[in-house]
């Protein structure tokens, strides 16, 4: 290799060598983007949460009243306010995940490569073949990818600490919310007013009317029995999500480019197998 | 004398939602369940009536729980909110750096061309960039 270019080669290296020590966009895109879709299916729970109240007032009616069932109940519609409060938190941390998603995604070696194409459309001005005209594509993919890539990956150290304990307050609450108002207050007291119901009207019934009452009350129940496990399979996703972020925001500084798809890694696959979990149950 | 205990609105309102849940259960339970002498039906039909009040009232506790919750998060969704805001910035500072370098890149080519002397690509250096500024 003559001098020049291996001078090129050694400063080129320099120069990129601080940036493939950062945070690696790519994994943190992935994670980012399995976090927002893991948010998004959050709302499924918080819209039965009303549902449910609705459902439970509903089964107060005997068998064989032939009433339509309520749609709207003061107290559900209250529960229905609060849970449209619990969507928009998960809205604000999905929008948060989105911009860092955008930030990391950021096409810096597509930018250098645009650059480099508008070179070659001048390339007549010094002829397209010519040593200068590849020089001079070649500068340009590399200050625009260099320079995008570099900023990019400052502010990203930069942005996910910042929020990290904000993110795990706000997870935390949420998790409140899905496993001791919707799991354990909601679908608990409407599967006992679900199971009074059957009680109800099983009293004096022959036994064969109770067994075609069993096999109805196990089809509701299981019905139930989903919804609870697709809420669970939410808590266990915004745990993994809380808990990806929080080792992230933790080692922005130190990780190298290789550690990090290790870290985020199985976050991200744990996330995407648990999205069809938490969509399964609605 | 002894500081007065800090009340904690989720706790509080979740116990509440409990315990009228349970009540409700538990007049129910008491209802379906077999007694001797029987109870008259209208008696039982006001204990039907009755937990139907106190889950109402669980209801309403539950939702007082979820809002206290949610009332505790509020500084930490303001600091989310301005962090996004700053990222989208961010966003915007990548793609006018991106673009600053890109006419530079242009307008070097220009002056090249200029320097050349050749009209034809002066003339196809100058449409380039006057397309990159444009876009």
């Amino acid at each position: 290799m003559s001098r020049a270019p291996r001078d090129f080669a050694i400063l080129v290296a320099v120069l990129v060598l601080p940036l493939v020590n950062c945070t690696t966009p790519d994994a943190v895109s992935k994670f980012c983007g399995s976090a927002g879709t893991t948010l998004t299916s959050a709302s499924l729970v918080f819209d039965d949460m009303k549902l449910s109240c609705l459902r439970e007032i509903n089964s107060r009616d005997e068998f064989g009243t032939f009433k339509p069932p309520v749609q709207s109940d003061p107290n559900c519609n209250a529960i229905a306010d609060q849970a449209a409060g619990a969507a928009a938190a998960a809205k604000v941390l999905s929008n948060y995940f989105g911009a860092i998603n955008s930030l990391a995604s950021f096409g810096t070696a597509k930018a250098g490569t645009d650059a480099q194409s508008l070179l070659s459309k001048t390339g007549a001005a010094v002829g397209a073949s010519s040593p200068a005209q590849t020089a001079l594509g070649s500068i340009a993919q590399f200050l625009v990818s260099a320079a995008t890539s570099g900023y990019q990956r400052k502010q990203l150290e930069k942005d996910l600490p910042k929020v990290s304990a904000n993110v795990s307050a706000v997870v935390s609450a949420l998790i409140t919310i899905v496993q001791d108002d919707y799991i354990d207050r909601q679908l608990g007291s409407e599967e006992q007013k679900l199971a009074d119901r059957y009680r109800e009207f099983a009293k004096d019934k022959s036994p064969e009317i109770k067994l075609l009452l069993d096999d109805r009350w196990h089809a509701d129940e299981q019905a139930l029995a989903a919804k609870r496990a697709s809420a669970q399979s939410l808590i266990t996703a915004l745990q993994a999500l809380s808990k990806g972020f929080a080792d992230l925001a933790a080692n922005a500084h130190q990780l190298t480019a290789k550690e990090v798809p290790g870290l985020l890694g199985p976050y991200a696959t744990q996330l995407q197998a648990l999205i069809p979990q938490i969509q399964k149950g609605f | 004398m002894a500081p007065p205990v800090p009340i904690d609105p989720v706790a509080e309102a979740g116990q509440l939602a409990d315990l009228f849940n349970n009540l409700s259960q538990a007049l129910d339970d008491f209802r379906l369940g077999d007694h001797t002498p029987p109870v008259p039906a209208d008696q039982l039909a006001r204990l039907k009536d009755e937990a139907q009040a106190m889950e109402d009232r669980a209801h309403f506790f539950t939702a007082q729980a979820i809002g206290a919750t949610l009332q505790s998060i509020q500084p930490d969704l303001a600091n989310i909110k301005a962090v996004t805001a700053q990222a989208k910035t961010q966003l915007t500072v990548l793609n006018d750096v991106s673009k600053v370098i890109s006419i530079a890149t242009s307008a070097l080519s220009l002056g090249t061309a200029i320097a050349a002397g050749n009209p034809v690509s002066i003339a196809a250096a100058a449409e380039a960039l006057a397309q990159t500024l444009a876009g």
